[in-house]
């Protein structure tokens, strides 16, 4: 088992709603970002837009470089990081070729100068970010590994599914287990013709771009 | 070109210069690299003539200052301890047990050497250790791939080469200040500092050389530093500063005769060099880049 994701792009609008969900889902401060979305035009004014998370490489150089054991991959692909271990050298920022990972500072506030707000103060009850550590995406992975344990199907079941796949209004974003040929993830990264980001970094990412 | 502050829309979309080690506490990373490699250094070149107090300021340098940065930058360092005991994981593990095993090894030798007979072999091992904490600075760039320019086998050999030969100057310079004029092994030292100057600058050149060998064509983060952002720390401090006036004043040395050069010339050179090689470490940290993400920009410099 795999987990990985395709991004079709004819069918991202650039809404940001993967961004928004990613921060309320998991309380993010305004200065932690775990979902990007990169817009910009080529020479011959075509727009790209895409949407840019955690790739959960096959080979993660974060996991190779980090010196505490800290960054770890899972047996299904998915790669965290244990806080408790990160002792904060800012290694495996440095080492990510697509530069997602964000180094946890003191939060600030969304209302600057008015205090956190009620839904701020959560974040240290729910989903706390211990300072001086790093963090990323983690492709939801409480919510995958809940839905396994109540025999639900992530890439199927929207309770087991990322925030991010949920949220997006245009189903762009496919996720499943790229390890199943049956599974949409698999089916729509063959029909789609996907490829992924920076194949020369040789990190071998799960997230895949799809133009069809 | 690079820029040190692009705009938030730029991010990966054009290549992008990294910030976790240079800005914030990122900047005690630089410092501290500069000041481990400088102090073991000179712990080094002191161990080969003889040169107790080099030894103690190159081990002081080494550990107040380069220790103490590199504590201060970790976002946890009390638990520094998780990375020394892995020193097969990475760079920046192995660095943090050398420097341990060369502050622990060369204050046995200074505590030796000050209250007792120096132990022959305990210098040796710590001046292993000296050059293993020199080279883990250079190592530790040299395993970013992500970013191209600083992915270079030669990266290590230079910083540990301009480290070494910077530290020897400093050391021939306080033995001029002292009225020094023959070192151990016979050595003239002010015809050593002429030739230990020529090196340094020869370094600083061939650096820059080899930075723009690795970037081809696109030349981004060379450019940076003589055109661009950085063009206003580049070339007062190492430009002129590191390279030309003390190629004019080495110059002047020989023409009006070694021996007869005035030991302040030689002083003002080392100083500048002293300078230049902290500013030039800057310099390649600061435009350290990612190539752009997105496929239709990968190819284009901006």
């Amino acid at each position: 088992m795999r987990w990985g994701m395709v991004i079709n792009l004819t069918r991202c609008i650039g809404c940001y709603s993967c961004v928004v969900v990613c921060k309320t889902e998991h309380f993010l401060p305004p200065n932690v970002v775990w979902n990007r979305v990169l817009v910009s035009e080529t020479a011959d004014s075509y727009k790209q837009i895409y949407p840019i998370l955690c790739n959960h490489c096959r080979e993660p150089a974060c996991v190779d470089v980090c010196p505490t054991g800290a960054n770890q991959q899972r047996e299904d692909g998915i790669v965290w990081v244990d806080a408790d271990k990160c002792i904060g050298c800012r290694s495996c920022m440095m080492a990510c070729p697509y530069q997602v990972r964000v180094f946890n500072e003191k939060p600030g506030e969304y209302f600057p100068g008015q205090g956190f707000t009620p839904y701020e103060k959560m974040r240290g009850k729910l989903y706390p970010l211990q300072l001086g550590t790093v963090s990323k995406c983690n492709f939801c992975l409480e919510k995958i590994d809940e839905g396994l344990k109540n025999g639900l199907n992530p890439g199927l079941d929207r309770e087991a599914n990322p925030a991010c796949v949920n949220a997006c209004p245009a189903s762009a974003r496919i996720f499943g287990d790229l390890d199943d040929p049956y599974a949409e993830v698999c089916i729509a990264l063959n029909q789609g013709k996907g490829y992924q980001l920076r194949p020369e970094a040789g990190t071998d990412p799960c997230v895949y771009y799809a133009t069809r | 070109m690079l820029k040190v502050k692009e705009k938030p829309y730029e991010f990966m979309v054009f290549p992008t210069v990294q910030k976790a080690w240079i800005e914030g506490k990122g900047i005690l990373l630089w410092a501290a690299l500069f000041f481990v490699e400088f102090g073991a250094s000179l712990f080094l070149v002191s161990s080969f003539f003889k040169c107790l107090w080099g030894q103690t300021a190159g081990w002081l340098i080494a550990g107040v200052l380069g220790g103490g940065c590199h504590f201060f930058f970790l976002g946890h360092p009390l638990r520094a301890y998780l990375a020394i005991k892995r020193p097969k994981s990475a760079w920046i593990s192995r660095g943090l047990l050398v420097i341990s095993l060369f502050q622990f090894l060369g204050l046995v030798h200074l505590i030796l050497a000050y209250f007792s007979t120096p132990v022959f072999w305990v210098m040796v091992a710590a001046d292993v250790m000296a050059v293993a904490a020199v080279l883990y600075g250079g190592y530790e760039l040299a395993d970013v791939k992500s970013i191209p320019t600083w992915h270079s086998s030669l990266l290590p050999i230079q910083l540990f080469a301009r480290s070494f030969f910077l530290a020897l100057g400093v050391m021939l310079a306080i033995y001029l200040i002292g009225g020094v004029e023959t070192i151990g092994y016979g050595l003239k030292t002010k015809k050593w500092l002429n030739i230990v100057l020529l090196i340094n600058i020869f370094l600083f050149i061939a650096y820059l050389i080899n930075l723009a060998n690795e970037e081809g064509k696109k030349r981004l983060a060379l450019d940076m530093m003589l055109k661009g952002d950085l063009k206003l720390l580049f070339w007062p401090w190492v430009g002129i500063g590191g390279m030309i006036i003390p190629l004019l004043l080495v110059a002047y040395s020989l023409v009006i005769g070694v021996a007869s050069t005035p030991a302040g010339v030689l002083l003002i050179a080392v100083i500048l060099q002293l300078i230049a090689d902290p500013v030039m470490r800057y310099c390649m940290m600061r435009s350290g880049s990612y190539p752009a993400l997105l496929p239709g920009w990968r190819s284009e410099a901006r």
